[in-house]
C-alpha cells in the first residue's frame, strides 16, 4: 500500500477473520460508530462466510489478506482470526502502512513474540490496539480512579458463563456458527485455554489493581467441571484468586473486586458480544457505597472510540510496552498454572471420595 | 413464669449479645442469676469444652458456647459422650436462612462445579476462627467437609481448599472493615445456582438465598431474625424434644478435616 493520508471520516475498516466475534461483536460496534468507520473488506478463507459477512455491510469480500492490505480503501485493520494467526497478520498489517490495527487478545503467543510486534510497530508507526474491552470500560475506569491509590489486600475475579452463542444470538444473527462441542480438553490445554480465553480479558485491570512490577507465581490450580478453572496465585504479596465456571446456567456473574483494609471495589461487567452498556462499579467504604454506571457504551464501544481518538490524533495509542506487560503477565500464569494443574489432578485422584451431602 | 431459666458467664455475654437475644424470646427463655438454671451460656475462649462439660454435670439441661475457639478433635469426642444439647453460637451457622439451602443444592441438576464459600472480617486476628466458623457454615448448607488445605495465607486472606458435600470447595476469608461479619456461599451447578448471603450474627438484617434454575431467579422470602437468636431458639428446641444438637459433631468433622484427619 502506498501512503493513504486519508484522515477523513469515515474511516476504511477491514477484517481478517468473519466468525463470531467480528459478527457478533465489532460490526454490531460498527454500526453505532457509522461518523467514524466504515466497512470496506471482509475477508475469511472461507469464500462463502466472507461474502455473505460483508454483503451485510455492504462491504467488498476476499479470500486473500494480501488483497485487504494492499487496499487503500482499508485503513484501519481488524484480526479476529484464530488466535495462531495473529501475529503474523499485525507485523503484516504494519508494514502495509494501515493507519492503526485492532487485534484481539491475545495478540501474540509469547513476550518475544510481543516485543517483536512492538518493534514493528514502532518502526512503521502503526499504532495497536488490543481488544481488551474491559480495559476500556467506562465502569471499571470511573470504579478503579475513585480506587486511588490504596493498597490492595486481595483480589478476586469470577466469571459464570453460559455458552458464547446464547450472547452471540442477542447481539446479531449468526452465520457460520462452528458446529459441534469443541472435544475435552486435557488438563494443562483446559488450563491454559481458560486463562488465555477468560481470565485474560481482567488480567491488564487485575494488573493496575498490583503494585507495579508485580510478577505472579500460581500456588494452586485446578480444572473445573464441566468446564471452567481455579487459579490461586500471590504477586507482590497480594493474594489473587481468579475462577470461571462454564455451563448451562443462563445467569452470566461476571466480577471483578478488589479488597483494601478500609474498601471493597466490585465491578459487574456485562456479558461479552452484547451491546448492554459498560459495567457497574461499586465502590464500598465505611462512609458508603459509591456507584459508576452502568454508562451508555459498551466496553467495545468505548474501545472504538478509543480507536477513533487515535486515528484524530485526540487520543494517545496505548503504550507497547503496556500491550507487552499485559501479554507476559498472562502468559506466566497459564504456564506457571499449566505446571501446578497436574498436580492438583493428581492428588484429587488420589484423595477423590464424594462424601455424599444428598 | 414460663421458659427456661437461663444463667450465662460474663465472657458469653458480649460475643453471644445474650442480653438481647434473650430479650427476644421472653416466653421461651428467662434470665436467672441462680445456680441451677436449665440453661447456661459460656463464652468460647479457651477451656470452653471442660466449662461446658462441667455446666452439663453441674445439671445444666444444655449449654450454648458463644463463639468457640479452636479445640482438638480429642476435646470435641469427650464432650460428645455427654449427649447433651450444646449449641455452638458461631458467626453464620445459625441465622435461619442455612436451613433452607441443602434441599435447594439437592435440586440442583448435574451436581455442583465450584462451592464457593467468602467471608469479610475486621480483624486478621481473627482469620483462622472466622475460616472455622465459615468452614461450619459451609458445611452445614453443602455437605460434609473433607480434605482441606490451606492454599494460601497473607495478612489480609486465608484461602483454604477441600471438599464439601463431595463438591470442590473454595473458601476465603479476607480482612477489610467493609462489610465485616458478613458471609456468603454460591454454589454453581449446571444449569443453575444456589446464593446465601449472611450477615453479621447480631442482626436480624435478612440473609438472603437465592436460587438460578432454568426457570428464572428467585429470592426466597426474607427472615429477619438473628443468628443469635435462633441459636437459643435451637437449644430450646433441641432441650424440650430431647435430641442433642448436632453442633459438636459438625465442629469435631470439620476440625478434623482442617486437621487432615478426614
Amino acid at each position: 500500500m502506498t501512503g493513504h493520508a486519508t484522515a477523513q471520516r469515515p474511516a476504511g475498516v477491514g477484517f481478517l477473520g468473519a466468525g463470531p466475534v467480528t459478527q457478533a461483536i465489532h460490526l454490531p460496534t460498527l454500526a453505532r460508530l457509522g461518523d467514524e468507520f466504515r466497512v470496506e473488506t471482509v475477508m475469511d478463507v472461507d469464500a462463502g462466510l466472507a461474502a455473505s459477512v460483508a454483503d451485510r455491510v455492504g462491504a467488498r469480500s476476499t479470500t486473500s489478506m494480501a488483497e485487504l492490505l494492499d487496499d487503500d480503501r482499508v485503513e484501519v485493520v481488524v484480526v479476529c482470526s484464530p488466535h495462531v494467526f495473529h501475529a503474523e497478520q499485525v507485523v503484516a498489517a504494519c508494514r502495509a502502512g494501515k493507519r492503526a490495527i485492532l487485534c484481539e487478545k491475545p495478540f501474540a503467543f509469547d513476550a518475544q513474540q510481543a516485543s517483536g510486534i512492538a518493534a514493528v510497530s514502532r518502526q512503521t508507526g502503526v499504532p495497536i490496539v488490543v481488544g481488551a474491552m474491559h480495559t476500556f470500560d467506562a465502569g471499571w475506569l470511573a470504579g478503579f480512579e475513585a480506587w486511588g491509590d490504596r493498597t490492595v489486600t486481595g483480589i478476586r475475579s469470577s466469571i459464570a458463563l453460559p455458552p458464547n452463542p446464547r450472547f452471540e444470538d442477542f447481539a446479531t444473527e449468526l452465520t457460520g456458527r462452528p458446529s459441534g462441542s469443541p472435544p475435552a480438553a486435557a488438563a494443562a490445554d483446559a488450563i491454559r485455554g481458560g486463562v488465555l480465553g477468560l481470565a485474560i480479558h481482567d488480567l491488564p485491570l487485575v494488573r493496575q489493581l498490583l503494585p507495579a512490577g508485580a510478577r505472579p507465581q500460581v500456588v494452586d490450580a485446578r480444572v473445573l467441571q464441566p468446564g471452567g478453572y481455579l487459579i490461586i496465585l500471590e504477586a507482590a504479596g497480594v493474594p489473587v484468586e481468579l475462577h470461571a465456571v462454564t455451563s448451562h446456567n443462563w445467569r452470566a456473574d461476571w466480577v471483578l473486586e478488589a479488597i483494601a483494609p478500609d474498601a471493597v471495589l466490585r465491578v459487574d461487567f456485562t456479558p461479552s458480544y452484547v451491546q448492554a452498556g459498560s459495567a457497574i462499579a461499586q465502590l464500598i467504604t465505611a462512609e458508603g457505597a459509591r456507584r459508576f454506571g452502568p454508562f451508555e457504551y459498551s466496553g467495545y464501544e468505548s474501545e472504538w472510540r478509543s480507536l477513533a481518538g487515535i486515528l484524530r490524533g485526540t487520543a494517545a495509542p496505548p503504550e507497547l510496552q503496556t500491550l507487552i506487560d499485559d501479554l507476559s503477565f498472562a502468559l506466566q500464569i497459564a504456564d506457571s498454572a499449566v505446571e501446578r494443574v497436574t498436580d492438583a489432578r493428581a492428588m484429587t485422584a488420589a484423595t477423590d471420595d464424594r462424601g455424599g451431602r444428598r | 413464669m414460663n421458659g427456661l431459666t437461663v444463667a450465662a458467664d460474663s465472657d458469653a455475654l458480649q460475643p453471644g449479645a445474650i442480653a438481647a437475644a434473650l430479650a427476644s424470646l421472653p416466653m421461651t427463655l428467662r434470665a436467672t442469676s441462680g445456680p441451677h438454671a436449665a440453661l447456661r451460656a459460656i463464652g468460647g475462649g479457651a477451656g470452653w469444652c471442660e466449662r461446658a462439660a462441667a455446666a452439663l454435670s453441674e445439671g445444666a439441661r444444655g449449654v450454648l458456647v458463644a463463639r468457640p475457639t479452636a479445640v482438638d478433635v480429642a476435646q470435641l469426642s469427650a464432650l460428645a459422650e455427654h449427649d447433651a444439647p450444646i449449641v455452638l453460637d458461631t458467626r453464620w451457622r445459625h441465622n435461619p436462612a442455612v436451613a433452607r439451602v441443602p434441599e435447594l443444592l439437592a435440586a440442583l441438576d448435574g451436581g455442583v462445579s465450584l462451592f464457593e464459600a467468602h467471608a469479610y472480617v475486621a480483624d486478621e486476628g481473627s482469620l483462622d476462627d472466622a475460616m472455622r466458623d465459615l468452614a461450619l457454615l459451609a458445611q452445614a448448607a453443602g455437605g460434609q467437609m473433607r480434605h482441606v488445605s490451606t492454599v494460601q495465607r497473607s495478612v489480609g486472606r486465608l484461602v483454604v481448599h477441600g471438599q464439601v458435600g463431595g463438591d470442590a470447595l473454595h473458601a476465603v476469608v479476607d480482612v477489610t472493615s467493609v462489610g465485616s461479619g458478613t458471609a456468603w456461599l454460591r454454589a454453581l451447578g449446571a444449569s443453575g445456582g444456589v446464593q446465601l448471603m449472611v450477615p453479621d450474627a447480631g442482626t436480624a438484617r435478612a440473609a438472603r438465598v437465592t436460587v438460578t434454575d432454568p426457570g428464572g431467579h428467585t429470592l426466597l422470602p426474607l427472615l429477619h431474625e438473628s443468628a443469635h437468636r435462633n441459636a437459643w431458639r435451637r437449644l430450646a428446641a433441641d432441650v424440650q424434644q430431647g435430641s442433642p444438637a448436632s453442633d459438636i459433631d459438625d465442629l469435631r468433622i470439620v476440625t478434623a478435616a482442617f486437621a487432615g484427619e478426614v
